[in-house]
């Protein structure tokens, strides 16, 4: 396998998208399969996991083991699967509803545990698939079906969430900026570690048809001297209402869980002999 | 029993017994009296009596009431008895009530500043001044409480009669090697003998003597066995969210991974996972099962009932696991440190549509040891989330066994297809497809390097290609598929234990810790009324052939549960419409263990 054998229509499947026109998911499967591509992931050896939702139906339209699990629990399955497995590359996906609202509870432990899998999270600021209510990112005062006064709560950043809960890989990028969606998706994947990818995907359905426009004329870059391993810093990118920066916010050099539990098993290295079954049978009697 | 103590003659005349008594002990929780409640029950077992030690405890950690009874009987009978011969009164708390809740004629010690004397005249009394003794043996003010348990040991080994060397050898395990903190406790042992033997006049109403039936056989505690079990079973992710009485299972396996799963170059070949929650904790243990690792968890009701909706993803994408319910006092919360079998109707068809659970009832700790490896084995055959429903009384509390029997069955891991399986194929596979005719489909796992290998599931609409199909004719195609591998599992899963007594009108049918309780009511009828009872033990869902047969060759069958509403009887009600009145409920719900003359006085009043 010295030449390159995949290539981004090698990760197709036979399924369709379902996806309206013009849903801002369709690049980011796009990215998604140049991406895999670029970094030759062997597609037997990976392993896609989903939650519900619109853009949790991504899994099906990729060549790869894939399982689309419950709302909100695509995390614990995805752990489930790298802890079983630590050699294959698991890759979680799912919309903004799916991780935060009904699945905010895995997305903070997944995080914390640092669990080495790459979370992408589509992000469109409402509920797609059960048409139109609001999420915990649809801004304060939007209209939705769910909020016809304007949205009276206060959202969410998945950003500044991912970092408090101590991911140690969080980015930005907007689907419509392919190229940069493209590089992030692979740094993400190559992070050793829990990364969190936050791409902000309109729903030209709910969120009405300008989605594109008005999100490209806020988008942003960070500035050349960010420092990406300060937590301070890449807190700042965050939160923002008239700018969607997007790249890089934190990364910070650590070791994964697999290296935590490889210090705890030379910890425990202190080989005795193996007893047998009668032995350890008769510690009852 | 009323008529004696009417008679209020001191104490009240019973029959001497050897060899047959429980002890109660009504000790503060914290107050670490389960060393010495542990000691005084090994010393039991090693004289060669059989017995057993149940822990009655709070939800708490420390300052509320706890009990602990130890039931030796000769004949092997030591299931729960409500009747306490032996009262230890520890507690100023309860010891008014554990005093008048004795029969006449028990014998009751007691700390003598509880002055339990006063609440009765019908009962033996031996007051101690436990604190002065446990002062002769330590001026450390902390080690004194600890040891007053101690000294109490001492005590009622002298008045039962139980060997101070087996004493010694009881409290050398307990201490495992601690040598310091051994010889301590034995100062305490022996300044409780001595006092009795000085001061208290003897006994020989209830009197231990050496016998030789335990010989060969352990004691330990249902949720150790299936840890152990699982261990042998090949599990290599266990996932769990902490929640009594099912904690200690985890706990176990944790300490028995560590022990025999680390390779010599210190490499873990397991995972453990402390999940967020349950739901978490069934998530990772279908991801991990999908991936191919042999993978459970251990809950309690609460837990179950959050783990819902996975249980329905792994029923109809086909995903394996382990689920263990160590089931306890429901709804919520209710009684969490209390035993129960309530969760059967919940867990046979756990999740939303048409669900049905294979699920393996053990009724002994030999069986929680073996099913936890049948549960394994049977999760990859069938592909599905296999449920294990111990409890409580089971899981937590002290039960004799033979040794376990080394499992010499290879592993089984049921239809995966390699990678030299899909190329003799050629291709023609289908993920949900019933090849077999058993219902049973074809699975590969990541990982394996084959252009057919790889395919997408989901726990909505799928072919038997594994494609997304909302199709009518595909979704019923499916669910009787699984149907119909639900009916093969009746070939797999542990077939009942049958005692069919000749020309027995009646039966009997119990499962899980209602076991010893259900044998010897079985015998009581016998003896006392002569009635033969038949007895069928449940072991497993779905039901198999032998309990309709069972059901079909009795005129009345008692259905022994420890819950409400009959959850079991309703089940076979559901499967066995035409013999629905002849089933009959015997239901035990007050939290504590079930005991045989509880289903003796409910079976006479219908039968005698």
């Amino acid at each position: 396998m010295t030449e390159t054998t995949y290539k981004p229509n090698d990760y197709k499947t036979e399924l369709k998208p379902v996806w309206c026109p013009g849903c801002g998911d369709f690049g980011v499967l796009n990215a998604l399969y140049r991406a895999m591509a670029e970094l030759q992931l062997v597609p037997a050896d990976t392993v896609m996991v989903s939650g519900i939702g619109c853009s949790s139906r991504l899994p099906g339209y990729v060549e790869t083991y894939g399982i689309n699990t419950l709302h909100g629990r695509a995390l614990p399955l995805a752990t489930g699967v790298k802890v079983a497995r630590p050699e294959l590359n698991v890759i979680a996906v799912g919309g903004d509803g799916d991780g935060i609202a009904i699945g905010g509870n895995h997305f903070m432990h997944t995080a914390r545990r640092n669990i080495d899998l790459t979370y992408i999270m589509m992000d469109n600021e409402i509920y797609g698939l059960t048409k139109g209510q609001a999420a915990p990112t649809t801004p304060t005062g939007d209209k939705t079906k769910s909020t016809t006064y304007g949205n009276p709560e206060h959202s969410v950043d998945p950003c500044e969430l991912a970092i408090s809960f101590g991911a140690t890989w969080v980015a930005r990028a907007f689907s419509g900026d392919i190229k940069l969606v493209v590089d992030l998706m692979k740094k993400a994947m190559q992070h050793k570690g829990f990364s969190f990818l936050n791409i902000i995907s309109p729903c030209v359905t709910w969120r009405g048809d300008d989605q594109f426009k008005e999100i490209r004329a806020k988008l942003a870059s960070l500035p050349a001297d960010h420092d990406p391993t300060d937590r301070a810093q890449a807190l700042r990118y965050t939160r923002e209402t008239d700018k969607v920066t997007s790249g890089v916010l934190y990364d910070v050099i650590t070791s994964s869980l697999d290296d935590e539990l490889e210090v705890i098993h030379q910890k425990a290295l202190k080989v005795k002999d193996h007893p047998t079954f009668k032995e350890i049978v008769s510690t009852f009697y | 029993m009323t008529e004696q103590a009417a008679t209020l003659e001191a104490p009240v005349a019973r029959a001497a017994s050897v060899n047959d008594l429980t002890i109660h002990v009504a000790t503060v929780n914290g107050s670490g009296s389960q060393s010495s409640n542990n000691v005084l029950m090994r010393a039991i077992f090693q004289m060669g009596i059989p017995v057993s030690g149940k822990n009655l405890f709070p939800s708490n950690i420390a300052g509320l009431p706890t009990w602990f009874t130890i039931r030796a009987n000769k004949d092997g009978w030591v299931g729960r008895k409500k009747e306490v011969d032996f009262m230890i009164c520890m507690n100023a708390q309860t010891a008014k009530d554990d005093v008048m809740a004795l029969d006449p004629g028990a014998i009751c010690m007691y700390d003598e500043p509880l002055n339990c004397a006063q609440y009765r005249d019908d009962l033996r009394f031996y007051p101690v001044p436990f604190a002065k003794l446990a002062a002769e043996v330590s001026d450390d003010s902390r080690l004194r409480k600890l040891l007053t348990n101690m000294v109490y040991v001492g005590v009622a080994a002298e008045l039962l009669g139980i060997e101070r060397a087996e004493l010694e050898v009881a409290l050398d395990k307990q201490f495992k090697g601690k040598k310091k903190a051994a010889e301590l406790n034995v100062a305490a042992i022996d300044k409780g003998l001595e006092f009795a033997k000085a001061n208290l006049s003897p006994q020989s109403l209830f009197r231990l003597e050496r016998m030789n039936e335990t010989a060969g056989k352990i004691i330990i505690d249902g949720n150790s066995a299936a840890a152990l079990g699982a261990v042998f079973g090949g599990v290599t992710v266990v996932t769990w969210y902490p929640i009594t009485p099912s904690s200690s299972l985890c706990e176990a396996i944790i300490g028995y991974a560590k022990r025999f799963r680390v390779e010599p170059d210190g490499k873990a070949t397991f995972a453990i996972v402390q999940a967020e929650d349950e739901l978490a904790a069934v998530g990772m243990v279908l991801g991990a099962g999908w991936a191919g690792a042999r993978s459970m968890t251990a809950t309690s009701g609460p837990g179950i009932s959050l783990m819902s909706e996975f249980a329905g993803l792994g029923y109809f994408a086909e995903i394996p696991g382990v689920i263990w319910d160590i089931q306890r006092v429901g709804p919520s919360t209710g009684l969490p440190t209390r035993t129960a079998q309530g969760d059967i109707l919940e867990v046979a068809t756990l999740s939303h549509g048409d669900t049905q659970h294979i699920a393996l009832i053990p009724g002994s700790v030999a069986e929680c040891f073996e099913f936890a490896i049948q549960a394994l084995d049977l999760a990859e055959i069938f592909q599905t989330p296999i449920f294990v429903l111990s409890d409580l009384d089971l899981g937590m509390n002290n039960w004799m066994s033979e040794p376990f029997a080394y499992p010499e069955a290879p592993i089984r891991r049921g239809k995966v297809l390699s990678q030299e399986k899909l190329e003799e194929l050629k291709g023609q596979w289908g993920r949900y497809a019933d090849v077999d005719g058993d219902g049973i489909p074809y699975r590969t796992l990541p990982g394996t390097e084959h252009p057919m290998a790889s395919y997408f599931t989901r726990g909505s609409g799928h072919d038997a290609q594994a494609r997304y199909s909302e199709r009518p004719a595909d979704y019923v195609a499916t669910v009787d598929r699984l149907k119909k591998k639900y009916a093969t599992a009746k070939q797999y899963v542990p077939r009942p234990e049958v005692d069919r007594k000749p020309g027995a009108k009646i039966g009997y049918i119990a499962f899980g810790s209602s076991h010893l309780a259900t044998l010897e009511s079985q015998q009581q009828m016998k003896r006392e009324k002569g009635i033969d009872v038949s007895y069928l033990r449940l072991r497993a869902l779905p039901f198999t052939d032998e309990v309709f047969e069972f059901i079909r060759t009795h005129d009345r069958i008692y259905v022994i549960e420890q819950n409400r509403d009959g959850q079991m009887c309703d089940l076979l009600r559901l499967e066995l419409a035409e013999e629905a009145l002849k089933l009959r409920k015997v239901l035990h719900y007050d939290g504590l263990p079930i005991d045989a003359r509880f289903v003796t006085d409910v079976v006479c009043e219908l039968e005698c």
